[in-house]
């Protein structure tokens, strides 16, 4: 996932895209800590734990849980990694593109 | 690579975990004719179950050894290939397998008493697809031990398990109607509710508002009360569908900076729920 998700945010860095991580790994220090390490530039939720508001809030209990949003806030993919997500990302903003 | 710890938690889930079932200590009914030597086969149970938790703690070792190098990259096409051969191969060594006959010669020895019922858990839960031993397991449960509260594990192993559909779901439906305790039926209302989720919508979130009603504050051993885990699951069915507008949700960023999913409307958004741990 990661590398895949490095280089998809390198690819589209000029495009109307954003990648959010929701991060259960700790507080906002173990959080900014696990991203240098790590070399990762997208923001991230800081949900403590798997038990953190947020996946609570979305049932989330498999990690990774991925949503893909258009530009418009709707859902449109759950659950797409890698290639997947890379294609689902591309309609998505094919789509936008095509709006204009 | 992170997928294959997803793949390996679902896993430990089916075996040795323990579940929601694991604080139900409730004494079951006693049973008809207690076999005289109960507490030999208690100890050969404990020392069986040891026995196995042993050899299946080396499998989940090897195997996360085998994935190890891929946690922080992804792996060529040949070593993706090498790798698929040996998690064959080391599959193919599951202790599960050899064990599953085991557990079902133990739980004959004493058939109505608690032992057996134990016995006969540990074969659903580890009997994964061999239907033969996992349904014939299912089948002593429902006849000779309706009455345990300890068949929350079978209730919560169906919601997992790899047995044909139409088998768990009336399974579900014997132990929610029939089972004399809540905590049974709550587990088998959920696992039913959950199992129900990807093919009748309709009829799972009835069954998930049945549970908000009738368990509301019935702890399920984990993820808080039935009441709790109900209202989440049916906020997902609600909310969190592919073509639903994504509800907002204002979190806070590693530099404490609030944000919310709408902030990013007029871009396309992947939210990713992720861990290191």
């Amino acid at each position: 996932m990661l590398p895949h998700e490095k280089a998809l945010v390198e690819r589209l860095k000029d495009k109307p895209f954003a990648l959010i991580g929701i991060n259960s790994d700790g507080d906002a220090a173990a959080v900014r800590k696990l991203l240098a390490e790590q070399g990762i530039t997208w923001r991230n939720a800081v949900d403590v734990s798997t038990e953190g508001p947020w996946a609570r809030a979305w049932n989330v209990s498999g990690w990774p849980t991925i949503y893909v949003l258009d530009s418009k806030g709707v859902i449109r993919f759950r659950d797409v990694r890698d290639a997947e997500l890379e294609a689902a990302v591309n309609e998505l903003l094919a789509e936008l593109e095509a709006a204009k | 690579m992170r997928r294959s710890i997803h793949v390996l938690v679902a896993l430990a889930a089916l075996g040795t975990v323990p579940g929601p079932w694991a604080r139900e200590q409730t004494p079951a009914a006693a049973p008809a004719a207690p076999a005289p030597d109960e507490a030999a086969l208690q100890a050969e149970l404990e020392a069986l179950g040891e026995e196995f938790e042993a050899a299946q703690r080396a499998f989940y070792a090897k195997l996360g050894e085998l994935y190890a190098p891929y946690r922080d990259r992804e792996p060529s096409e040949a070593e993706a290939a090498e790798l698929e051969r040996k998690a064959k191969e080391l599959y193919a060594q599951d202790p599960s397998t050899s064990f599953v006959p085991r557990f079902a010669a133990l739980a004959k020895k004493a058939p109505g008493t608690l032992v057996a019922a134990k016995a006969w858990l540990r074969v659903v839960n580890i009997g994964g697809d061999d239907n033969a031993q996992v349904q014939g397991a299912v089948a002593v449960l429902l006849a000779e031990h309706l009455e345990r509260a300890e068949l929350t594990e079978l209730a919560s192993a169906l919601a997992y398990t790899r047995q044909p559909p139409e088998f768990v779901r009336s399974t579900l439906g014997t132990l929610r109607s029939k089972s004399p305790h809540p905590s049974v039926q709550a587990a088998a209302t959920l696992s039913l509710a959950s199992v129900l989720q990807s093919e009748d919508l309709v009829q799972a979130k009835e069954l998930y508002r049945e549970l908000a009603a009738k368990f509301a504050a019935l702890d399920a051993g984990w993820g808080g009360t039935y009441g709790e885990i109900a209202t989440r699951a049916l906020f997902e069915l609600e909310h969190l569908q592919i073509g639903m507008l994504a509800p907002d949700f204002e979190a806070s960023d590693e530099n404490g900076v609030k944000f919310k999913v709408g902030d990013y409307r007029g871009k396309v958004v992947v939210l990713d729920f992720w861990g290191f741990w």
